[in-house]
């Protein structure tokens, strides 16, 4: 996956840069991966969202200053489930957000368990975020804010709670990221540094210019 | 095992194999409940990518026996048939390293030296020469670094002799083992081949990022020479005499007329037949071995197609026809499992699969995976899956492999090339794949070199002649420039094209076939489209899937925060919410799973706003300058 960057033409006249990234969602099954990415992606929530459903991708921008921030967030598409995610998914991700459920502190170990795996597979550059997702549920909380902090901070983890259901710090922790996130210019972009070819209809050939992470 | 996985299926696929998940993405693609299982714990069978460690390991797993990773189940049942025989095996695996596990005290003195950031890198005598044994070949390093009087070069030289001194011993190389992708069977992809025409028409390519393969040499007279591929290639390589260049364009543009007006008797060979055309020796190497990667033994028709399929493959990527997936070809298998998942299908690596149950009808019921019995109405296995009594001769021919890791290209250029050679010897072809650190299959400056060809004795004996032609292990070898040999792996993979895998089958079970020796995956391609199609005959094979670009709402990257924060008020998203809800609940009586990205762009379509439409084109907009930007660099 490329960080694909170049110089773009706002709609308002000024020059500014556009980075796309390759995020991808991490978690126990049922912590509220999909409502996250809906939430952000599309505000939508849906109090019973279907276990199963996982989309390719999606792809939301955020905008920092003078760059544009493309996600393209990846859902495990249940492959999760059954220990069965494959290596090519985090292949490339420059950011990762570990979910976990704070009224489940199983899910808070399962999470542990991820950053781990992340960083045995992933890029060992991958910007790394801990989301304690559910936060409405405060009430039933079974994982303390103060302990998830504290691995959080270990374990050089962004850190929130979040609530796809209130939107609570759902942008946030997205901005935070992209803030996170090194921006490279068009001119590293071009450094040929792993930049691999996507192909695509009509595609006779272009080039697209990208810095790969591995 | 701490789960149950759901028990009623559409379709059974067992192992994740190349065709397997081919059948698995397109039955879930027309909304089958599919279930995916593996006993292996990785994605792939022998198609699969490993580590440096894991290759390693793999060594081991082969020698455990078959029994236990399909343990006979004690069942009365007498129409219970046991999984598994011995075409899951590999019947010959071997690693071995060809350098010094650790660094000697000098080398690691001076490594720490570079590691600490010391500004001068002072070499004494001892060290140097210390050094020029360890890599001869980095001499120039040494001799610079005395020169250099600006500090900043001093820093980067003592990086470099650090990297460089990072490929001599295993100690260093198993550091870096996870960069390392390798691959049981790799493959390449013809730019206009079928299986690439697949990857876009199905969108699945958004999955995976390609390289172009950037030359393409061959093993002639006892040299490696680049194989002209272009017309710019022919013009611009000095190899080959002005009269041969136009001997080769005129072959070149003629060979459609040719296939249709030539009236050669059937069985007259390529090789046979090029020599008639009056080409010159060098130009028939060419053609035979390289363009058409025939051997001598190949009949005329073949050979023209396969060079009509090699030229029709010219000038879409690359300056060669050829596309290498990167990190790797197990990444192909994986990318198909994503789709079926995203359309809904379950996957379950390292199940503990026992065996199947029969009907009365002689027709596959159930699988036994663990404590459960999985039904459904077919099932699809790889062929190392299938009960021993599905064949009538599970005997195979053989794919012998070879991979190494070396210390540098097998020619030697400025920059850092995808390499595909062509070796040919005596009537077998070898393939040769060399992979550099763009590929992300390896780490930098090192190589992974991948040979395969057609098993006859031990894979060692096969690849013997070549490697040792090509590559030099240890001090040995006198030509300086060889690449030397770090690590080496032979092994060999049962070839199952040519097995009868329908015959003794119950009808509503079918068997894919393991990896073959097409340079692409157009055999599997086919198999994978017949089972198919056998199962649903009615039905698309792997239609387009909808792309993230075609669900997302646009925002105004301007204004995105705004936007997203009204969006977060639940009130306003009620509207969709329900239409959303009423869309599931259609969708569950009619039992289908839709992936998100089908019923995301639904409600798209059902609720378009004018502001969506008008921040969509904004961003569009933003797209095509920066894509127009990038055109221009």
């Amino acid at each position: 996956m490329a960080n694909r960057s170049g110089a773009a033409q706002r709609p308002n006249g000024t020059q500014g840069k556009i980075c796309q990234f390759k995020l991808v969602l991490l978690g126990e099954s049922a912590v509220g991966k999909s409502s996250l990415v809906l939430r952000f992606v599309k505000g939508q929530f849906h109090e019973y969202q279907e276990s199963t459903i996982g989309a390719a991708f999606l792809t939301q921008t955020v905008c920092l200053d003078d760059t544009t921030v493309k996600f393209e967030i990846w859902d495990t598409a249940g492959q999760e489930r059954y220990h069965s995610l494959a290596p090519m998914y985090y292949r490339g991700a420059q950011a990762a957000i570990v979910v976990y459920d704070i009224t489940n502190q199983d899910t808070f170990g399962r999470a542990k368990t991820w950053v781990k795996e992340l960083q045995r597979q992933a890029s060992p550059t991958i910007v790394i975020a801990l989301a304690g997702n559910k936060q409405d549920l405060a009430n039933k909380r079974m994982v303390e804010f103060e302990e998830a902090q504290t691995y959080a901070d270990e374990n050089g983890l962004l850190f929130m709670e979040t609530s796809a259901k209130t939107a609570l710090n759902v942008n946030d922790i997205f901005l935070a990221i992209a803030k996170k996130l090194p921006k490279y210019d068009q001119n590293q972009g071009q450094s040929g540094q792993g930049q691999g070819r996507r192909l695509a209809e009509g595609d006779q050939g272009a080039k697209t210019p990208g810095n790969c992470c591995k | 095992m701490d789960y149950d996985l759901p028990t009623g299926f559409d379709l059974i696929i067992v192992g994740t194999g190349v065709v397997e998940s081919i059948i698995s993405a397109a039955a879930s693609r027309i909304g089958k409940r599919v279930l995916q299982v593996d006993t292996n714990n990785y994605y792939g069978g022998h198609w699969a990518s490993f580590n440096l460690e894991d290759i390693q390991n793999l060594k081991q797993e082969n020698n455990i026996d078959l029994g236990k990773q399909f343990p006979k189940n004690l069942s009365n049942e007498e129409d219970f048939i046991p999984l598994g025989n011995k075409l899951k095996c590999f019947p010959y695996f071997e690693t071995e390293w060809h350098i010094a596990e650790e660094d000697s005290i000098d080398v690691l003195k001076i490594k720490q030296e570079n590691l600490n950031g010391k500004e001068n890198v002072v070499l004494d005598e001892g060290d140097k020469s210390k050094l020029d044994n360890d890599k001869k070949e980095h001499d120039d390093c040494a001799d610079k670094e005395e020169d250099e009087s600006v500090v900043q070069g001093e820093i980067e030289e003592a990086k470099e002799v650090e990297q460089n001194l990072n490929v001599s011993t295993q100690e260093l190389l198993k550091k870096d083992y996870r960069k390392f992708v390798i691959d049981l069977c790799p493959k390449l992809h013809f730019a206009r081949g079928n299986f690439v025409e697949l990857l876009i028409s199905s969108n699945i390519a958004r999955y995976a990022e390609f390289r172009s393969v950037s030359r393409v040499l061959t093993w002639i007279n006892g040299n490696i020479e680049v194989v002209p591929c272009s017309r710019s290639d022919v013009f611009a390589n000095n190899k080959v005499s002005v009269v041969e260049k136009r001997m080769l364009m005129k072959l070149l543009t003629s060979i459609e007329e040719e296939e249709k007006s030539a009236t050669v008797p059937q069985n007259t060979t390529f090789k046979d037949f090029l020599k008639n055309k009056k080409l010159s020796s060098n130009i028939i190497h060419f053609v035979l071995y390289a363009l058409s990667m025939s051997n001598d033994e190949t009949i005329w028709l073949e050979g023209m197609k396969r060079t009509k399929r090699f030229l029709g493959s010219l000038g879409r990527f690359g300056k060669t026809p050829f596309l290498f997936s990167m990190y790797g070809s197990g990444e192909i298998t994986q990318a198909f499992c994503r789709l079926s998942a995203v359309f809904g299908g379950v996957f379950a690596l390292n199940q503990q699969l026992h065996g199947i149950v029969l009907n009365k009808e002689n027709r596959f019921e159930s699988l036994k995976c663990g404590k459960q019995n999985i039904t459904a109405s077919h099932i699809v296995m790889s062929v190392g899956a299938a009960p021993v009594s599905f064949f009538k001769n599970p005997t195979s021919s053989l794919i012998s492999r070879a991979v190494l890791i070396t210390d540098k290209s097998l020619m030697d250029s400025e920059q850092e090339h995808m390499t595909l050679l062509l070796y040919p010897a005596g009537n077998k072809l070898i393939t040769i794949l060399e992979l550099g650190h763009l590929t992300g299959t390896c780490p930098k400056n090192v190589f992974l070199i991948h040979i395969t060809t057609e098993g006859s004795s031990n894979p060692k004996e096969d690849l013997e002649g070549c490697v040792k032609n090509l590559f030099a292990f240890g001090e040995q070898d006198s030509n300086p420039r060889k690449p030397k040999v770090l690590w080496s792996s032979y092994f060999s993979i049962p070839n199952t094209n040519e097995l009868d895998l329908k015959s003794s089958v119950p009808s509503n079970v079918f068997l894919c076939p393991g990896p073959d020796l097409d340079l692409d995956y157009d055999f599997s391609l086919e198999k994978a489209r017949e089972i198919f199609l056998s199962i649903y005959p009615d039905a698309e094979f792997l239609p387009r899937a909808p792309d993230a670009d075609e669900i997302v709402i646009g925002e105004d990257p301007e204004t995105a925060t705004e936007v997203r924060a009204s969006n977060s008020n639940l009130d306003i998203s009620k509207d969709t919410e329900k239409s959303v809800e009423e869309e599931r609940a259609i969708e569950q009586s009619s039992e289908t799973e839709l992936a998100i990205e089908a019923r995301a762009s639904c409600s798209e379509l059902d609720t378009p706003s004018e502001t969506d439409n008008t921040t969509k084109d904004a961003l569009k907009e933003v797209e095509e300058c920066a894509e127009a930007k990038e055109n221009m660099q």
